[in-house]
C-alpha cells in the first residue's frame, strides 16, 4: 500500500469525506479500463465501477492497512463483471439470435462515417472481444490485468487468490488459444 | 532447450516488450539457452512473433476513458448510493450510539417475550385421540363436529393471550416515555424489571 493511500485511508476512517473522492479519482481510470475490456460495453463498465466504489466506500471504514485498496477493487470489478456476464448470457439464452445493442451500434456507426475500411477494422475488433469472451473466466481475468493493467504475476496471484504458478499457467493457455483463433479467422495482421 | 519449454519462457517477454526493438535488448539481457534456441528454432521465432501480434491485436480492447462531467455523474451516483443505504461504516452517518443500542435491545428483548408467549400458547399439542375426528385432522377447531368444551377452553386461552398482549403494550410505552425522558436529558430509565418476570415463558 502506498503512502498516499494509507493517509487517505486514516482521513476517511477520521471523518474525512473528502478522502474518498480522491480514493475515488486515484483508482477510478484502473477500474473502468479493467470493467471495460471484460464487459466491451462502456455503461456496463461504468455501472459495475459505480457498484464497485460503493461497496468500497462501505468497507473503508474498517479497513486494515496491511491490503490495498486496488487489490481489493480488482477482485470486485471480476467478480462482479463475471456476475453480469453469467446474467446477460442467461437474458440472451431465451432470446436466441440476439445481437449484442453495443455491437450492432458500433457497427452501424462505421458504416456511416469510415466505409468499408472502417467496417472491416470494426468487425476484428468484435472478433477479438469476442475470442476474448470465449476464454475461461480464470484466464480471461489473468489476461486482463496482466495486458490492460500491467499488474504483475504476484499482484494477480493476490487478486485471484491462487498461486503464482496457476497465474503462468493461465497466462500461457490464454494466449495460446487466443492466438490459434485468431490464426484461424485470419485475423493476425491487424494493425489498425 | 526444447521447444514447448521455450514457450512457456518466452510469452513473459512478448507480453512485456512493446517493440522489436525493445524484445532484442530484452532478450539480450535474458538467458542464454533461450536466446540460442530462438537463433535456433524457426519454429518459436515464429511462435514469438504470433503471440506478439495477438497480444497487439488486443489493443483494440482499450477503452477510451469516459470525460470529466460522466466522473462527477458516478460520483455522485456512489453517494447517492451510500447515503440512501445508510450503512454502519463511513463517514455520512455517526456511529450508532449507546442509546440506540439500547433501544434496539429492548426491543428485541419484547419481540422475544412475544415470540415466546405465541409459541407457548400456539405450538400444536400430541394427538389427543378423545378428540372428534373432524378436529384431529383438521388440526383446528370448526365445523359442527367441533367440541364445545374445547371450544371454552380455547376462549380462555384467547383472552389470557389478549392480556398478555395489552401487558406488552402497556411495556412498551413505558419504555418508550422512559427513552423520551432520556432523549430531553431529564433522568435515567427506570424500568421495573419485576413486569418483565411475571410474564410466564
Amino acid at each position: 500500500m502506498c503512502p498516499e493511500e494509507k493517509k487517505l485511508i486514516a482521513d476517511f476512517q477520521g471523518g474525512d469525506g473528502g478522502a474518498f473522492d480522491k480514493i475515488f479519482e486515484m483508482y477510478r481510470e484502473r477500474a473502468y479500463r479493467a470493467a471495460y475490456a471484460w464487459t466491451r460495453n462502456r455503461d456496463d463498465a461504468l455501472d459495475i465501477v459505480q457498484e464497485a466504489f460503493i461497496k468500497l466506500y462501505k468497507v473503508l471504514g474498517r479497513w486494515k492497512p496491511r491490503a490495498s485498496v486496488y487489490t481489493w477493487l480488482y477482485r470486485v470489478i471480476i467478480n462482479l463483471s463475471i456476475d453480469r456476464g453469467r446474467k446477460k448470457t442467461r437474458r440472451r439464452e431465451v432470446r436466441t439470435g440476439d445481437i449484442v445493442p453495443e455491437e450492432r451500434d458500433e457497427r452501424l456507426i462505421s458504416r456511416d462515417i469510415g466505409g468499408f475500411e472502417s467496417v472491416a477494422r470494426e468487425e476484428t475488433r468484435t472478433f477479438i472481444r469476442r475470442a476474448v469472451s470465449s476464454l475461461p473466466p480464470k484466464q480471461r481475468a489473468a489476461l486482463i490485468l496482466k495486458y490492460f493493467e500491467g499488474l504483475t504475476i504476484a499482484e494477480i496471484a493476490v487478486i485471484q487468490g491462487c498461486s503464482q504458478g496457476a497465474i503462468k499457467a493461465n497466462l500461457f493457455h490464454a494466449v495460446n488459444k487466443l492466438r490459434i483463433i485468431l490464426k484461424k479467422n485470419g485475423t493476425t495482421d491487424y494493425a489498425d | 532447450m526444447r521447444c514447448s519449454k521455450f514457450r512457456k519462457a518466452v510469452l513473459p517477454l512478448a507480453m512485456e516488450t512493446g517493440d522489436e526493438r525493445e524484445l532484442a535488448l530484452r532478450l539480450e539481457r535474458t538467458d542464454v539457452k533461450l536466446r540460442s534456441h530462438l537463433d535456433s528454432c524457426e519454429e518459436c521465432r515464429s511462435y514469438l512473433r504470433s503471440c506478439r501480434e495477438t497480444l497487439a491485436g488486443l489493443s483494440v480492447l482499450e477503452a477510451d476513458q469516459p470525460g470529466e462531467r460522466k466522473w462527477s455523474e458516478v460520483r455522485d451516483a456512489i453517494h447517492e448510493a451510500v447515503r440512501q443505504k445508510a450503512p454502519v461504516y463511513g463517514v455520512a452517518w455517526p456511529s450508532l450510539s449507546r442509546v440506540s443500542w439500547a433501544r434496539a435491545g429492548a426491543i428485541a428483548a419484547v419481540a422475544l417475550i412475544i415470540s415466546a408467549v405465541s409459541f407457548v400458547y400456539f405450538r400444536p399439542g400430541p394427538l389427543d385421540e378423545s378428540l372428534p375426528r373432524a378436529l384431529r385432522v383438521a388440526g383446528a377447531p370448526g365445523g359442527e363436529e367441533a367440541d364445545l368444551a374445547f371450544l371454552d377452553e380455547l376462549e380462555v386461552t384467547d383472552r389470557e393471550y389478549d392480556e398478555l398482549i395489552s401487558e406488552i403494550d402497556e411495556l412498551m410505552r413505558e419504555i418508550d416515555t422512559a427513552y423520551a425522558q432520556l432523549d430531553i436529558g431529564t433522568g435515567e430509565v427506570s424500568l421495573d424489571k419485576g413486569r418483565f418476570e411475571n410474564i410466564p415463558t
